[in-house]
């Protein structure tokens, strides 16, 4: 049993630890404030793909390439990042990481295309880093 | 925007006259509405992939506005013969600091939660790679819409069910374009609901001291907060878990016709969860589980089973709903397929995987902030001895559920370190708000153990 006064301690301690909760939660909000109202990462990378809305409507499923090879991928964070907001941005085309599709997407951080895709014909240059590409054999 | 607040308002008010047909709460209350916010979510993303399925999405409003009228109809019919509130909350009036302290953590989350929804305005990552692109799969896909479930999305596990992506879709088509507040309003919303429950139930079953020091720790969670904001479904699912406890909380208690409504809608509750996210489909058996050895004791075998019907009885169409969407538009789920029982019969055997899980959790546990402040208030506040089968039948439930989770993470296939390092803080946070409701269920009440003196006689 307590005695009031330590009574409304213990309350006071229950409140601060409470609201100290809020602590990392305003240093989130510092952080991330710079990027708001449409200037966060997934907006601005989901803007660069509106060129190929129209290239792919309609079109059930299209290939992904980039910088890396397909399986090397699954274990770079942030192509991994980039895929997904690509597939993200393009729903409902879906996207795999195969060239065997006809249509191809290149989406390259600089704006070379890699050698080791010389089977992939350029049909059209999107810019920002992004390219339209037909098989060769289609 | 007219439209999508038009469908908004729709599944408010289904499910808030479906939460009043069958639920004694003060009309206008925030649980009221609270509860009317998560069923209605819940039901109209059911009707909606009913609409979807059977070829009927256009005409999705008229299904819609059939169900209101319906429930307008049986609520004006009935409105003499509604259930009375059989508990009021509390008339005492909480000490002023604590009133000042829970007015002051609800104002700042409130703040956070908008403020996030702004400068993240397509959720964290789960947010926009899982639940807002199957969404847009769904909206965007017109009559090929199954490609949102094609082998090649496996990553964005393509076999969670549609609360949340059906819920949003439903929004944007209402609204004609995909407007970033759908998800937002979705995902805040429930968590704007959990409050609302937690302290209206504890107001009632308790008092209001007690539900405002448990909005405190609930709220003084960090990740907590955050997650109400990503867009996950987590919070949704938390939501069905807490909403589940609590009305069978108020079933044991009011002790009369109305608790088979309560336990009907418990048992809705529970299917909700099981079609918010895979986890979800714990719920159900361990609350089964967890409330046979109490009802068949205090009350025999015959009360058990027939409460037990009344509760799968509620669960029944969102789990046809549910059953339908495994056998013939989700893809097996990744932790069935994947590597076979002999894999998970041997990892089940090894003991290190024991101790790893353990560490985990209890990491977990202290990052999430408050928990080890609130198992230290509770060692303090004590546990009242009058408490019945509505506190530990929810705790031997709640104890199922973990058990659940460990046994998953024990047969894994995957990488332990990675599984668990991917999704134990969410698993927490799922489980956080009924672990706060069950937690004050069981404890004394603040005045009765930190303002009474040394005599026992109760401060006024």
């Amino acid at each position: 049993m307590t005695t009031p006064s330590r009574g409304k301690t213990f309350l006071l301690v229950v409140i601060v630890v409470a609201l100290l909760g809020h602590i990392p939660l305003l240093e989130r909000a510092i952080r991330i404030a710079p990027n708001a109202f449409g200037n966060d990462k997934i907006s601005r990378h989901e803007k660069r793909f509106d060129p190929v809305h129209t290239e792919v409507a309609g079109i059930g499923r299209v290939g992904y390439v980039t910088n890396l090879p397909a399986d090397s991928i699954s274990t770079d964070p942030i192509a991994v990042e980039h895929f997904y907001i690509a597939q993200y941005a393009l729903a409902p085309t879906v996207l795999v990481l195969d060239t065997d599709t006809g249509l191809v997407i290149g989406d390259f951080s600089g704006n070379g295309v890699p050698s080791r895709l010389s089977g992939l014909k350029v049909e059209k240059t999107l810019g920002d880093g992004l390219f339209l590409f037909r098989g060769k054999n289609q | 925007m007219i439209g999508g607040l038009c469908g908004f308002l729709i599944s408010l008010l289904s499910g808030y006259l479906v939460i009043r047909l069958l639920f004694a709460v003060p009309p206008m209350s925030f649980q009221a509405w609270s509860l009317g916010f998560g069923f209605g979510v819940g039901l109209s993303s059911v009707t909606w992939f009913s609409s979807l399925v059977s070829g009927f999405s256009q005409v999705h409003f008229w299904l819609d506005a059939t169900l209101l009228i319906v429930l307008s109809g049986l609520f004006f019919l009935n409105r003499k013969r509604l259930p009375e509130p059989s508990l009021q909350a509390s008339q005492e009036t909480p000490w002023n600091v604590l009133r000042f302290a829970f007015i002051a953590t609800v104002a700042l989350s409130s703040l956070w939660l908008v403020a996030f929804s702004l400068f993240n305005p397509h959720g964290d990552w789960d947010g926009w790679a899982i639940w807002n692109m199957r969404a847009r799969f769904l909206e965007r896909g017109g009559p090929v819409w199954r490609i949102a479930f094609d082998e090649s999305l496996r990553w964005s596990h393509p076999d969670y069910p549609l609360l949340i992506p059906g819920g949003i879709a439903r929004l944007w088509k209402y609204a004609a374009q995909e407007t970033q507040w759908g998800p937002a309003v979705i995902s805040a919303g429930f968590l704007i609901s959990i409050v609302g429950i937690l302290y209206g139930s504890l107001s009632s079953l308790r008092n209001q001291s007690q539900a405002m020091i448990a909005v405190l720790f609930l709220l003084g969670a960090p990740h907590f907060v955050k997650a109400g904001a990503a867009q996950q479904a987590d919070i949704p699912l938390g939501f069905f878990m807490l909403t589940c406890f609590m009305l069978l909380a108020l079933s044991d208690t009011v002790k009369s016709q109305g608790s088979k409504k309560l336990m009907f809608l418990a048992g809705m509750s529970a299917s909700l969860a099981a079609w918010t996210k895979n986890e979800g489909m714990l719920l159900l058996p361990a609350i089964l589980l967890g409330r046979y050895p109490f009802v068949t004791r205090l009350r025999g075998w015959k009360p058990f089973f027939a409460e037990s019907a009344i509760f799968l009885f509620g669960a029944t169409p969102v789990l046809l709903t549910l059953l339908f969407f495994r056998q013939d538009v989700a893809p097996p789920s990744e932790l069935l397929m994947s590597e076979g029982l002999n894999v998970a019969l041997s990892n089940f055997s090894d003991i290190s995987r024991y101790g790893i899980i353990l560490k985990a959790y209890a990491k977990e546990i202290i990052l999430l902030g408050t928990p080890i402040p609130l198992l230290i208030y509770g060692f303090f506040a004590g546990r009242a001895r009058d408490r019945g089968i509505e506190a530990y039948s929810a705790l031997l439930a709640m104890g199922g559920i973990v058990l659940g989770h460990c046994t998953v993470y024990l047969m894994s296939p995957y990488d332990l370190q990675w599984h668990i390092g991917t999704s134990l803080n969410r698993l927490l946070l799922q489980l956080w708000p009924s672990a706060v409701f069950i937690t004050f269920l069981v404890l004394h009440p603040p005045e009765q153990v930190l303002l009474v003196k040394p005599s026992g006689q109760a401060s006024p």
